[in-house]
């Protein structure tokens, strides 16, 4: 039997960010809108969807006088997106 | 992009895509590093240098503490805070970390050791003390060349080696000759690799 898809991952938005997370260590507030495309206000909720399930932790600091807001991948993220990409496959047969 | 659900096959293109995006927008930074610690270093030591050949006073080599200020600083106000670290700028930024650590520590400790036991036989006359510019060039040669393994330029691996080279050179230079011999390290194994991988992110960048 198929394993359902995690529901938390598997929405356009929240997958774009752990996908991009999964490849860096680390990465801005602005950089995730940019490559998103989305608005700040729908990101910032999705950021903190993901940060409430324990897969990303975000960090706020100060770059000179700016504000900052960076994120990065947690290791149960990590583990929950390995699973989400493994029951993909295995959905699509690859 | 909006919060919709995306089918099996599509959530697939979409994590390719995001990664591919990702991998394309980082690149290689760092190399000005390179410039401003090899100039620092020639600018110290040349002026150390000359200070003890002309007043054959010991004292200036603790001139030798304002690289890692002088260094530092200026560091600091080129250093822009990056969007997005990549796995390999963590790598780098720990292997320097720990060269400077290094770096920081044998002349705090040969101090200390001379200090504490300095009639014994092999710190007498601050014997130590002159091994301290070949430890030094070996600690940062080493991290030279690891820089140049994790970013996969051949520039900077070579440097790496050929700094290990100059550091068996100061072993037997004369003890002015130590200063610039240093300060001849600095321009070839720091500023020249430096420009080079500056070119080279250029003529990536442009491709």
């Amino acid at each position: 039997m198929l394993k359902e898809l995690n529901p938390l991952l598997h929405s356009e938005l929240r997958l774009a960010i752990m996908s991009i997370l999964m490849s860096v260590a680390e990465a801005d507030f602005t950089y995730l809108k940019e490559q998103t495309r989305a608005t700040s206000g729908n990101l910032s909720v999705q950021l903190d969807k993901l940060q409430k399930a324990g897969y990303i932790d975000i960090k706020k600091e100060f770059a000179g006088k700016r504000p900052r807001t960076s994120c990065s991948v947690t290791q149960q993220g990590m583990v929950a997106f390995e699973e989400y990409v493994e029951s993909l496959k295995a959905y699509i047969h690859i | 992009m909006e919060e919709r659900k995306l089918n099996e096959r599509e959530s697939l293109e979409l994590i390719t895509r995001m990664i591919q995006n990702t991998q394309q927008n980082t690149d290689v930074g760092g190399s000005n590093q390179f410039i401003i610690w090899g100039v620092t270093i020639l600018i110290v030591s040349a002026i150390v240098g000359t200070l003890i050949l002309l007043t054959n006073n010991m004292i200036f080599n603790f001139g030798y503490f304002l690289i890692p200020i002088i260094g530092y600083c200026w560091s600091k106000t080129l250093k822009r805070k990056e969007r997005v670290v990549t796995h390999m700028d963590k790598m780098l930024d720990i292997t320097w970390k720990v060269c400077g650590i290094f770096c920081l520590a044998v002349p705090i400790i040969t101090s200390l050791l001379s200090t504490i036991f300095a009639d014994d036989l092999i710190f007498k006359n601050g014997g130590l003390y002159a091994i301290i510019p070949s430890i030094e060039i070996i600690i940062v040669s080493l991290a030279i060349a690891m820089t140049g393994i994790i970013i996969n330029s051949k520039s900077i691996r070579v440097a790496g080696f050929v700094g290990l080279f100059i550091s068996f050179l100061t072993f037997i230079s004369a003890p002015y000759a130590i200063h610039y011999t240093f300060a001849i390290w600095s321009i070839a194994c720091l500023i020249i690799p430096g420009i080079k991988l500056n070119r080279e992110i250029k003529q990536l960048k442009r491709c």
